[in-house]
C-alpha cells in the first residue's frame, strides 16, 4: 500500500514538473500572465506531492513495512523510534527523496515571497526550479525509487540504518543541514538564470538573489561544520578536517557561494561586475551537482566503481547537460548584463573585492583540481593516486592569509577612488591590531611562520571589523544619542551591516582557532595496565578498568580512566572500541573533555587478553572555538536576512540601497 | 596484475613482520645493533644521514608519516589515523628514520611496496606537474587580470561622484524622510 501510494506522488511530483518548466518558460517568454499563474501552481502542486510522498516514506519506516525497498534496506524493528523517522537519509534513495522535499519546500518559499514586484523574472526562475526538479523527481520515480515493491515473500525484519550513523546526535542534524545548503543553491541559480534570459539584473532583483544565497549559504556553513564536529567526535583521529573527497565537495560550492556574495555587494554599490556575479551563481549550483556526483556515485573510490549504479552515470550527464546549457545561455546573454560601473581607483574597496574573489577562486579550483585529479589519473594512466593533506595545506594556507589581509584592509579601505594620503591613514591606524595578534599568538607558543603572519593579520582583521561594526553607532553617539538607542536604531535601520561583520567575525574566530589547534597539538601514547598512570600536558590519566559492553548490533569495549589536572580529580573518560560484525578492525570512539581553552581527547587504540591497554591523549588548544566561530557565521547570517526598517513602507529598495551607501 | 600484487604485498608483509620481529626489539635496547633489514637496503639502497634518537626522531617521524597515506583506511595518514596498521607502519617509519634513512628513502621505501598511491604528496613529475601549477597558474592569471581591470576603470574619466551622489541621496532622503549619517 505504502509502495504504490508513494510511486503515486512521485509520479504527481514528476509531472508538476514536466508540465510546469516548459510552460513557465513559455510564459517567461511571451510574459503571459495566465501562463505564470499556472506555473505558481504547479510548482505549489510539486512541492505538496513531495511533501506527501515524504509523509508516506516516513509512515512506511514506522510501519516496518518491509515490501517497501527503501524500509527493507534501512529499517528495523530493533531500532527506536527517532532513529527509524531519521532513517529517511540515512541512504541514497531516502536522501534523494528528502531532496525532493526540501527542493519544494524552497520553491514554495521562494514563490511566496517574491511573488510580488517579480512576474517578469518569477516564470523563468520557477521554470528553471521546476526543470531541476524534474530531474530530482526522474531519478526517485526510475534509478533511486525507495518505494519500488520487493518481490517475494515478506521480510519481517531488516537490518536497520549504517551503525556509524546511529552513535551520534549530530549525525542526524548534520545531513538535513548540508541538504538544505546544497538545494538551497538551485534558488540563487534559477535566479541567475531567469536574469539572464530575461537580459535584465536590477536592483530589485539582485537584493532578493543575494538573500537566498545567503541562506544557501547560511545552511551550507553549519552543514559542513556539523560534518566536522561529527568526525572530531567520532572517528578518532583527533580531527575535523582531512580533505577528503567527500569534505572537499561540500567546501567548493562554499568557496563559489561567498565569492558571489561579495562580487553582488560590489554590483549593488557601484554597478560593476554583474555578470561575474551571475557566472559564479551559475558555477556555484554546478558545483553542488558535481559534490552531490562525487560523493554518491562512488567515483572517489574508484573510476571503476561508479557504474554499478545507474546514479552515477545519471548525475553525469544532468551535469554535462546543465553545463552545456549554462555555457550556451551564457554566450548568448552575457552582453546583457553590461557594466555600467563608476570609476574607482586602485587602493579602493573594489580592489579588496576583486582579489577576495580571486583568493576564493583560486582556494576554489585548487582544491577541485586536487580532488579531480586521482580519478583522472587513474583513467588517464591507469594509476591510481593521492592528492592529500599536504598538498591542500601548501597551496590553500597563503590563499587563506590573503583571505584574513583582506579581510582587514578591504573594510578599512573607502569605496571609489582615494587619494594616498586617506589610503595612508586608514591602512595604518589598525596597525597596533597587527602588533598585539602577533604577541598572543607568540605568547601562547606558536612559533610557525604562517601561524605568526595569520596571528598578525588577525589581529588587524579583528580591528576593523569591529571599528567597521560599530561606526554607525558612534556616529549616533556623537549626535548625542544614548549608547543602547544608538546601536538599537542604527542596527535596526541596516542589519545586514551588522550580520556582514558578525559574519566576518565568526570568520576570524574560526580561522584563528583552526590556526592554533593545528599548529599546537601535543599527543602522547601509552600502553597501561589496570593502575598504571600516563600524562600528556598538565594531565594524569589512571587506566581504572576495562568494560565490555554488549548491545544490539555492537560489542564496545571500554576503558575506564580516571582524570586529574593539576593533582585535582576532574572526571572520569570512557574511550571504547566498537566491534560490529562484518567489519575487520573495530571502530575507535574516542572520549573527549571540551574547555574553553583547550580538549583532552583520548582514544582508545587496542586491548589486548592480559588486560593491558594502548591509549593516546591528544591535547588541542581553540578547537571549540572552530565551531562557536561557525556558530556566529550563522547568526550574522540570519540577522542579514532582517529587512532594514528603511525598507518598510513601501519605498523602492533602491533607495534603501543608496542609502546605506550613504551609511558606509 | 591484481595477482602479482597481491603476491608481492603478501610478501612485502612477510619481510616487514620479520624485520620487525628480528630488529624492533633490538633496536630499542641498542640503537646500532642492527644496519637495517636486507630487504630495506635491497630496495633504497644505504642509510644517507647518520642514525637519529629523541625529539629529532620523533618530530621528522611525525612529518613523514603525515605524508604518508594509512593503506586500509579513507584518505587518513599513518600520522592520524588511530588504525592498527597504520601505527605498524608508523613504527616502521620511525625505525627507518632511526636508522638515518632520509624521508626521500622512507618514501621509497613505501611506494615500492604500496605504489604511488601511499604518497598523499603526489610525485612532482609528468602528469602531475598539471596539479602543482594549476593553483599558481589561475592565481597569478587572475591576479593579472585584476590589474587589467582596474587599470582601466582607473583610467576611464574620473566622474564627479560626490556632486551626484549627494544631489541624489538629498533627494531620497526627502522622500523617506530620513537624515544622513553620512561621515
Amino acid at each position: 500500500m505504502y509502495s504504490t501510494l508513494g510511486q503515486a506522488f512521485v509520479l504527481i511530483a514528476l509531472t508538476c514538473c514536466a508540465i510546469g518548466a516548459p510552460v513557465g518558460f513559455a510564459a517567461g517568454a511571451t510574459r503571459s500572465e495566465a501562463g505564470g499563474k499556472w506555473v505558481m501552481r504547479l510548482a505549489f502542486g510539486f512541492a505538496a506531492s513531495m511533501l506527501a510522498a515524504n509523509l508516506v516514506m516516513v509512515a512506511a519506516l514506522l510501519a516496518h513495512d518491509f515490501s517497501v525497498a527503501y524500509v527493507a534496506q534501512v529499517g528495523s524493528t530493533a531500532t527506536p523510534t527517532i532513529i527509524t523517522v531519521v532513517s529517511l537519509w540515512s541512504a541514497l534513495e531516502g536522501s534523494i527523496l528528502l531532496w525532493g522535499l526540501i527542493l519544494g519546500g524552497y520553491i514554495v518559499a521562494f514563490a511566496v515571497l517574491q511573488r510580488r514586484g517579480h512576474r517578469d523574472y518569477m516564470a523563468y526562475a520557477l521554470a528553471t526550479a521546476l526543470l531541476i526538479g524534474a530531474f530530482f523527481t526522474f531519478l526517485i520515480a526510475g534509478a533511486a525509487n525507495p518505494f519500488r515493491a520487493v518481490p517475494g515473500p515478506l521480510l519481517t525484519e531488516g537490518p536497520g540504518p549504517n551503525p556509524l550513523l546511529q552513535n551520534h546526535l549530530l549525525m542526524i542534524i548534520h545531513p538535513p543541514m548540508l541538504y538544505l545548503g546544497y538545494v538551497g543553491m538551485t534558488i540563487p541559480f534559477a535566479m541567475s538564470v531567469a536574469a539572464l534570459l530575461r537580459g535584465q539584473l536590477g536592483p530589485t532583483w539582485l537584493l532578493p538573489l543575494r538573500n537566498w544565497l545567503l541562506v544557501a549559504l547560511g545552511f551550507l556553513s553549519a552543514g559542513i561544520m556539523l560534518g566536522g564536529w561529527w568526525a572530531y567526535e567520532v572517528l578518532g583521529w583527533g580531527g575535523y578536517w582531512a580533505w577528503d573527497p567527500v569534505e572537499n565537495a561540500s567546501f567548493l560550492p562554499w568557496l563559489t557561494g561567498i565569492a558571489a556574495l561579495h562580487s553582488a555587494i560590489v554590483q549593488q554599490r557601484r554597478g560593476s561586475l554583474k555578470a561575474w556575479t551571475v557566472v559564479l551563481v551559475l558555477i556555484s549550483f554546478l558545483l553542488t551537482i558535481l559534490g552531490t556526483f562525487l560523493t554518491r556515485s562512488g567515483v572517489v573510490n574508484s573510476v571503476h566503481s561508479f557504474t554499478q549504479t545507474p546514479i552515477g552515470p545519471m548525475f553525469l550527464g544532468f551535469l554535462a547537460v546543465l553545463s552545456i546549457g549554462v555555457v550556451v545561455l551564457l554566450a548568448l546573454r552575457i552582453d546583457t548584463l553590461a557594466t555600467e560601473g563608476r570609476a574607482s581607483g586602485m587602493a579602493s574597496r573594489e580592489t579588496a573585492f576583486l582579489l577576495n574573489n580571486l583568493a576564493l577562486v583560486s582556494i576554489m579550483f585548487t582544491v577541485l583540481v586536487g580532488t579531480l585529479y586521482p580519478i583522472a589519473a587513474e583513467y588517464l594512466r591507469d594509476v591510481k593516486v593521492s592528492v592529500g593533506e599536504p598538498f591542500f595545506n601548501r597551496f590553500s594556507v597563503p590563499l587563506f592569509l590573503v583571505l584574513i589581509l583582506l579581510m582587514g584592509v578591504g573594510p578599512a579601505l573607502p569605496w571609489g577612488a582615494s587619494d594616498w594620503r586617506t589610503t595612508r591613514r586608514v591602512l595604518v591606524r589598525p596597525l597596533p591590531g597587527a602588533l598585539v595578534g602577533l604577541g598572543i599568538v607568540f605568547a601562547i607558543g606558536a612559533r610557525s611562520v604562517p601561524a605568526l603572519i595569520a596571528g598578525a593579520l588577525f589581529g588587524y582583521a579583528l580591528v576593523v571589523t569591529t571599528d567597521q561594526a560599530l561606526r554607525p553607532t558612534r556616529l549616533r553617539l556623537k549626535k548625542g544619542e544614548g549608547l543602547p538607542t544608538a546601536f538599537v536604531e542604527s542596527t535596526k535601520r541596516i542589519p545586514r551591516r551588522l550580520g556582514g561583520y558578525i559574519v566576518h567575525l565568526g570568520v576570524l574566530v574560526t580561522f584563528l582557532a583552526v590556526t592554533i589547534s593545528s599548529s599546537l597539538q601535543t599527543s602522547s601514547e601509552a600502553a597501561l595496565n589496570p593502575g598504571d598512570e600516563a600524562t600528556v600536558g598538565s594531565y594524569t590519566l589512571r587506566y581504572l578498568k576495562g568494560e565490555t559492553r554488549e548491545a544490539s548490533h555492537v560489542t564496545k569495549q571500554a576503558a575506564v580512566l580516571e582524570i586529574t589536572k593539576n593533582g585535582r580529580v576532574v572526571r572520569n573518560l570512557e574511550p571504547t572500541l566498537n566491534f560490529y560484525p562484518g567489519r575487520r578492525e573495530p571502530l575507535s570512539t574516542p572520549a573527549v573533555r571540551t574547555t574553553v581553552t583547550h580538549d583532552l581527547y583520548v582514544t582508545l587504540m587496542n586491548t589486548s587478553r592480559d588486560g593491558s591497554i594502548g591509549i593516546r591523549a591528544i591535547i588541542t588548544p581553540a578547537v571549540v572555538w572552530v565551531w562557536i566561530g561557525v556558530f556566529m557565521m550563522v547568526i550574522g547570517t540570519v540577522i542579514c536576512l532582517i529587512p532594514g526598517s528603511t525598507r518598510k513602507g513601501g519605498s523602492s529598495s533602491a533607495e534603501a540601497t543608496e542609502l546605506s551607501a550613504a551609511e558606509a | 596484475m591484481l595477482c602479482s600484487r597481491h603476491l608481492r604485498q603478501s610478501a612485502t608483509w612477510t619481510w616487514l613482520l620479520v624485520i620487525g620481529a628480528t630488529f624492533l626489539p633490538g633496536a630499542l635496547v641498542a640503537q646500532d645493533a642492527a644496519p637495517g633489514g636486507l630487504g630495506v637496503v635491497r630496495q633504497i639502497g644505504k642509510p644517507e644521514s647518520p642514525t637519529r634518537s629523541g625529539e629529532q626522531l620523533e618530530q621528522i617521524t611525525e612529518e613523514v608519516s603525515a605524508k604518508l597515506r594509512c593503506p586500509v583506511c579513507q584518505g587518513m595518514s599513518v600520522a592520524d589515523s588511530p588504525s592498527a596498521s597504520a601505527r605498524a607502519m608508523k613504527d616502521e617509519i620511525e625505525e627507518l628514520l632511526a636508522q638515518g634513512y632520509s624521508p626521500a628513502q622512507v618514501n621509497q621505501y613505501f611506494e615500492s611496496t604500496y605504489g604511488e598511491f601511499v604518497l598523499l604528496d603526489p610525485k612532482r613529475q609528468g602528469l602531475n606537474w598539471l596539479i602543482w601549477l594549476a593553483p599558481g597558474v589561475i592565481f597569478f592569471g587572475g591576479l593579472a587580470g585584476v590589474i587589467v581591470v582596474m587599470r582601466s576603470r582607473a583610467q576611464d574619466p574620473p566622474v564627479d561622484e560626490d556632486g551626484d551622489l549627494d544631489a541624489y541621496l538629498d533627494r531620497v532622503r526627502a522622500r523617506v524622510g530620513t537624515h544622513s549619517t553620512r561621515e
